[in-house]
């Protein structure tokens, strides 16, 4: 045992695999109508003002006076409920695959065997229902909707079950009465969650499709996904997502909220209370520039330290960060010693 | 035995791989189709499904490469924010072509699995499109198919369901009328088909005005558009566009070329996994054309699979039969 390595080549696929959110409008007493109206994103120019800290050197008054005379034409994109809707409906699916703890790429079959077994292990004692449970919060409490949901007076969250196409059940949740902060326990959330984990250990097969439906006031601003772009050459300044004219939220975007289920990380320095952060190696929250699960500082409670003193050293951690651990697998990654 | 065609109609794939090769972009590599009836395979065999496959086809009703366009035209790749290093500090952004596509797979099969009345065809149909739900392609996540977008469903449903059927090879009418039922199945969309005989004659093309123009000349000049200055045109500073062979041309790379000797399992640090005898690689290319499936001749026509027995230093791959030439065909 002492000689096993790290494999270099190390993958997991993520276990948890949305789509992109797509985002309609409607009005509030008719969510159970099937045809709403995509909400597109269009181009508007503003004349601004010049409003930004100045660098020292530019503030001689003169000057400064002269800069902040000049308007600041901007373009940037936009996406907007139409007048006659006041209800963002936001809808995608997710499919939550077997074979837990199989890489998806691994080159030493020792390494394999080892974290079947500590797998196995995890399995047998805790099984998914915590993490699955948590995971059933954030689909309840609408999280994935991200700023869309700062806005709305009233969201429901509807979760169907599909099989084969057909709708084998139906989960509604009012997801303004679930904090973001805790996660908790009911009839639906525990039913919805013994089905994640069902499908965590591969026991079945699950396709969810999830539809909130956020009353935000007709004509108010919704917030689909930024596109990043390096290269600017366009003349645009913000530029959003959008599939088929209709607006969205990445892929991405909606996996980080579902995984945003971390309150195990070490107390951080200035003792600010985070709640749950996403479920990422060094802990990081990229809203805040911060790492919250340092490797240099102790408790080394960063990913691979617990990963590999777990598997190469048996360092069993505590049931806590094992949770953390197993989720680090759910959401995939490249993982490999550096060669 | 007989051979069955297989549609797998209106996948979704979201964020597939657009970078095809070093030098090509637009759409995955059709290596990467090539795998997954390889990783289809292995399933079945896995499961005891007795299936053979012996080429796939891949038609795309539509393709929206996540880029952006300057003013100039010029695409730039979407790109994503990746987590942040353990100080804290964003990381760099490693640039990836990300691509949605919609598309459709046909898969020319045989074995003792699909030999089965008409509803054990269709389960099995089912059977091997859920695998597929389940794996990658190209990298990409493959989206549930009555889905988010069902709202502007455009085709009959039937044309939505997986499908496998024999193929009636022997009676010519009866087949002519199986091949046009598939034809409209797959419609509208193209399908990528290899046109190597567009390369060559485009460097005979070439050659006439410029003797020693290469193979790769021709591969470059198929792969823009060209403007060449007309000096005897009446008006100043004429610029045509020089017209091209007619038909949707696009380069793509088709396999692999040996770098290296084969190097034994295990022999090399870092390899993927440590049972596979491995080598070093470059890709290929050649030209491609994305051709409506209604002008297919023959169901085989689109089908592509790996060119058996060839130099062990080449992974190539071709057409089960190659398309005719445009201009043969309306």
């Amino acid at each position: 045992m002492s000689d096993l390595k790290t494999a270099s080549v190390l993958a997991f696929e993520r276990k948890l695999d949305p789509s992109d959110a797509l985002l309609f409008a409607g009005s509030w007493d008719n969510r159970d109508q099937e045809h709403w109206q995509p909400i597109a994103v269009r181009e508007k120019s503003v004349r601004g003002t010049i409003s930004n800290r100045l660098k020292a050197k530019d503030s001689d008054p003169a000057k400064l006076d002269a800069q902040v005379q000049n308007p600041n034409l901007q373009t940037i994109d936009v996406a907007t409920l139409p007048h006659s809707a006041d209800t963002l409906r936001a809808r995608f699916t997710l499919r939550v695959l077997g074979e837990f703890g199989r890489p998806s790429a691994c080159n030493s079959a020792a390494y394999q065997a080892r974290l079947q077994e500590v797998t196995e292990h995890y399995i047998n004692t805790f099984g998914f229902s915590t993490l699955a449970q948590r995971y059933a919060n954030n689909l309840a409490n609408a999280r994935f909707l991200w700023r869309n949901r700062m806005a709305a007076e009233q969201i429901e969250v509807r979760v169907r079950v599909l099989n084969k196409g057909e709708q084998e059940a139906l989960f509604s949740f009012d997801a303004l009465s679930y904090s973001l902060r805790e996660f908790k326990e009911d009839e639906q959330i525990n039913a919805l969650a013994v089905l994640i984990a069902d499908a965590l250990a591969g026991k079945r097969h699950l396709l969810l499709e999830i539809t909130a439906f956020a009353r935000m006031g007709a004509g108010q601003e919704v917030f689909p996904s930024q596109e990043l772009i390096l290269d600017r050459e366009s003349h645009k300044s913000r530029t959003l997502y959008c599939l088929d004219n209709v607006a969205g939220i990445h892929s991405q975007k909606v996996g980080n909220a579902l995984r945003t289920i971390d309150t195990w990380y070490p107390q951080p320095e200035n003792a600010r209370d985070y709640g749950p952060i996403a479920i990422e190696p060094y802990g990081s929250i990229t809203t805040q520039g911060v790492a919250l699960r340092q490797p240099k500082k102790k408790p080394k409670l960063d990913f691979y330290n617990l990963f590999d003193n777990w598997l190469l050293k048996n360092e069993v951690p505590d049931e806590e960060q094992q949770h953390y651990v197993m989720a680090i697998l759910i959401r995939g990654g490249v993982f490999g010693e550096a060669g | 035995m007989s051979e069955h065609i297989l549609i797998l109609p209106h996948l979704h794939i979201q964020n597939a791989n657009a970078i095809s090769s070093p030098l090509t972009w637009g759409f995955p590599a059709m290596t990467a189709f090539i795998g997954l009836m390889h990783a289809l395979e292995r399933q079945c065999a896995q499961d005891g499904i007795a299936l053979c496959f012996h080429g796939i086809g891949v038609v795309c009703h539509e393709a929206k490469p996540q880029t952006s366009r300057s003013s100039f035209g010029q695409h730039s790749f979407l790109l994503t924010r990746n987590p942040l290093k353990n100080d804290g500090k964003t990381a760099a952004i490693v640039e990836e072509g990300r691509m949605h596509v919609e598309l459709s797979l046909v898969l020319m099969l045989s074995g003792n699995a699909s030999e089965g009345t008409q509803e054990e065809r269709m389960a099995l149909a089912k059977q091997l499109d859920d695998y597929v739900h389940r794996m990658r392609i190209a990298g990409g996540s493959v989206l549930p198919r009555e889905n988010i977008r069902s709202e502007n469903l455009r085709r009959p449903h039937h044309h939505q369901v997986p499908h496998i059927e024999p193929l009636a090879l022997e009676d010519d009418a009866q087949y002519t009328k199986q091949l046009n039922r598939l034809k409209r199945r797959l419609l509208p969309g193209f399908a990528l088909i290899l046109r190597e005989d567009a390369l060559a004659q485009h460097k005979n093309a070439l050659q006439e005005a410029q003797p020693d123009a290469s193979l790769l000349d021709a591969w470059l000049d198929l792969s823009r558009f060209n403007y060449r200055y007309d000096a005897d045109a009446a008006e100043k500073q004429h610029w045509p566009l020089v017209r091209r062979p007619s038909g949707w041309l696009v380069p793509i790379p088709i396999g692999y070329c040996a770098l290296s000797d084969e190097i034994p399992a295990n022999a090399i640090a870092n390899a993927r996994d440590p049972y596979t005898p491995l080598r070093f690689v470059e890709p290929l290319l050649s030209i491609g054309e994305w051709r409506s499936p209604h002008r297919l001749q023959c169901i085989e026509e689109m089908l592509w699979r790996i060119k058996p027995n060839s130099d062990e230093r080449l992974f190539l791959l071709e057409m089960l039969v190659q398309a005719p030439v445009d201009g043969d065909v309306i």
